[in-house]
């Protein structure tokens, strides 16, 4: 494991490594800052550009975005009140307060160190938990697979906010996406209307790209404007040092939201805003302060961004381990593993640790990078923000359709890509969760062969789901996370019924 | 608030999902045994939830019931908002990729994304010539320097001009 690292060390700190790692962290930034791109846009646009690439040098690229989007969305949180990714949005309850002071530096250079020291923890604990999770997948066959597969979307149908019954529509429509095309199982093609394009089933990139990057630009087309909310060209910062000590001040801080946001990235579709929120609100309980909360309280910056960076380490355990995706980012990073040649699961840590830890390694020194590169070009991350979506839109358009077509040189994927655009817009529009159906986009692959493979070793008989103890047991848990809704609802009314009878 | 009187969301969409899964799984059913298995699986468990959603989005007791089951709450937490966004204003959003990609399927990338650009920028963002010559140029010098350039990659040419 040492030796990966340290070649994955060794690789980028040449010429190329330093580059594609700094253009990852500057990309990042840039959709980090942006409100409604975000990482999940950015990667989409990338992987294209990745498919001549080696692997390690995509990684690093990918890496480099993945450990710098948080930060570049706390620059607008504090500058501007508007989070740049829903994450964010802890961040701006005491990061804005701070800015209307005067405080804005040490706001930001508090978010900057925070956002390192949480990123190289969330790393930390990926490479502790990798030597225990490779034991633990040896444990898993087809019908843990299979299991494992129907859990994750129940669980991320469950963490869609009050969406959970369209969150689960959605789940069974990317299944059903899922579907179409040439059926490794049983051999023929399914739902392809005789389109010949189809053949090869629904290609996962221009999916994803139409799903978020084209959606989410048809959405900003109907709400005009500039991208930020609430905008101010007035973003002077100063005095950065004071947020970088006060940091250091507060460890005990960083260290709890660190472990709060690498626990919470670990769990599928929980995700980034439940972890820095939850941080956020952990730490307002543990002040001897509660009141200053709200109103400019640094902790109230430190403990969000730290959960923020942490959780990607955390994420990255089941998409690696399990090729399980916990997120609409980890989702589509998936997809950049896959046109890599590379299938997440088991043996991806076993036959690629190198090409694991290369990545590891993009990520925990993009934390770092985003921080220095971030607190240098702040102000002019925030200026952005300001920009019309008329010019943005265009162009993200233009961009993202003709990466599409890089790919593979098939004008198809621009009219897929074009179709999911549209279908993306359509969730957005009417409240059905797109991250389930991108999800299930992914794992119904893997959750179809794992069914097949599960009944065949059972003799044809479904019965070996219940029989062992480990798809058991996520099955079970899947029929919690099921009932989860209604037993929150019997339990509140039962304690209403009980308050109104005192 | 109670549940009764929020204002039901539009029935539309849960239709138009149920109409959707009704047809997958018909065309489901016309595969093999085993490779129909999955397939109508999901689409039985994505018709019985498509339904669930038409209750939840009918305004009636039982529809609050149903919403308040998944939502796991009384108040509107969980109802449907959607973007409040009109349907013309919609429709010309999606329209304007749509003739972007109608129009490279003829002419190709390169032709097109500056006349695209410039005409978003001035017609849809109702700004001046010279904001839509300059979006229209960095954007076409953009893709010309990374794909064609950086990356030589193929840019689509279009059907007139493939040759």
């Amino acid at each position: 494991m040492l030796e990966s690292a340290i070649s994955a060390l060794a690789l980028l700190f040449t010429l190329n490594g330093v580059l594609f790692l700094g253009a990852g962290v500057a990309i990042g930034l840039l959709f980090g800052a942006i409100p409604g791109l975000g990482g999940a846009t950015a990667i989409a646009l990338l992987i294209p550009l990745t498919y001549g690439m080696q692997p390690e040098t995509a990684f690093t690229l990918i890496g480099g975005v993945m450990g710098s989007v948080a930060f570049g969305g706390s620059i607008s949180a504090i500058l501007l009140n508007t989070p740049g990714i829903p994450p964010n949005a802890a961040t701006c309850f005491d990061g804005f307060p701070m800015a209307q002071q005067g405080k804005a530096g040490a706001a930001i250079g508090a978010a900057a160190t925070a956002s390192s020291l949480g990123g190289l923890f969330g790393v930390a604990i990926l490479i502790a938990v990798i030597p225990i999770a490779k034991q633990i997948v040896l444990l898993f066959g087809p019908p843990e697979f299979f299991a494992l597969a129907i859990l994750g979307l129940g669980a991320i149908a469950l963490s869609t906010g009050g969406h959970f019954l369209r969150g689960l529509i959605s789940g069974a429509f990317g299944l059903a996406i899922a579907f179409v095309g040439f059926d490794a199982v049983n051999g023929g093609t399914r739902f392809t209307g005789g389109v010949e394009y189809l053949f090869d089933g629904i290609q996962v990139v221009p999916a994803l790209t139409g799903l978020f990057a084209i959606a989410e630009m048809i959405n900003l087309t109907t709400r005009g404007g500039i991208v930020a909310s609430e905008g101010s060209a007035d973003v002077r910062i100063s005095r950065v040092s004071d947020g970088v000590k006060a940091v250091f001040r507060n460890l005990p801080t960083v260290l709890r939201g660190s472990g709060i946001g690498a626990f919470i990235g670990a769990v599928p579709g929980v995700g980034g805003t439940v972890a820095s929120f939850l941080a956020y609100a952990s730490t307002v309980q543990a002040s001897k302060n509660p009141g200053s909360f709200g109103k400019g309280n640094i902790l109230g910056v430190i403990a969000p961004e730290s959960a923020n960076n942490a959780k990607d380490g955390g994420a990255l355990i089941p998409t690696l381990a399990f090729g399980i995706p916990g997120s609409a980012e980890m989702a589509i990073f998936l997809g950049v593993l896959v046109l890599h040649g590379l299938e997440p699961g088991p043996l991806m840590l076993i036959e690629h640790e190198g090409t694991v830890f290369s990545l590891i390694v993009a990520l925990a020194l993009a934390a770092v990078l985003a921080s220095l590169i971030g607190l240098a070009i702040a102000r002019y991350l925030a200026l952005v923000t300001l920009i019309d979506v008329h010019i943005l839109v265009p162009a993200v358009v233009s961009i993202a359709l003709v990466g599409v077509y890089a790919l593979h040189s098939r004008f198809g994927d621009v009219v897929i890509a074009l179709i999911f655009g549209v279908i993306g817009y359509l969730m957005i529009r009417f409240d059905y969760p797109r991250i389930t159906a991108v999800i299930a986009l992914v794992l119904g692959e893997l959750a179809e062969r794992s069914y097949h493979q599960s009944v065949m070793i059972g003799n044809g008989e479904i019965t070996i789901f219940f029989t062992r103890w480990i798809s058991l047991g996520l099955l079970l848990l899947t029929v919690l996370i099921i009932f989860t809704p209604a037993l929150r609802l019997y339990l509140d009314t039962r304690r209403a019924t009980g308050a109104r009878r005192r | 608030m109670s549940a009764a009187r929020f204002k039901a969301p539009s029935l539309v969409p849960p239709i138009a999902m149920l109409a959707f899964s009704i047809g997958f799984l018909g065309w489901a059913y016309t595969y093999g045994e085993r490779a129909q298995q999955m397939p109508v699986l999901v689409g039985w468990v994505m018709a019985t939830l498509c339904v669930l959603d038409v209750v939840a989005c009918s305004g009636t007791r039982a529809g609050n019931l149903v919403r308040a089951l998944f939502s796991g709450t009384r108040d509107d937490h969980g109802a449907t908002k959607g973007t409040g966004t009109s349907v013309a204003r919609s429709v010309m959003s999606i329209l304007w990729p749509t003739a972007f990609v109608g129009l490279v399927a003829l002419f190709g990338f390169l032709p097109v994304i500056p006349a695209y650009v410039f005409l978003f920028v001035i017609l849809q963002g109702r700004k001046s010539i010279r904001q839509g010559l300059t979006a229209a140029a960095i954007t076409t010098a953009l893709v010309y320097v990374i794909f064609k350039l950086a990356l030589r990659y193929e840019v689509y040419q279009g059907l007139v001009f493939a040759g």
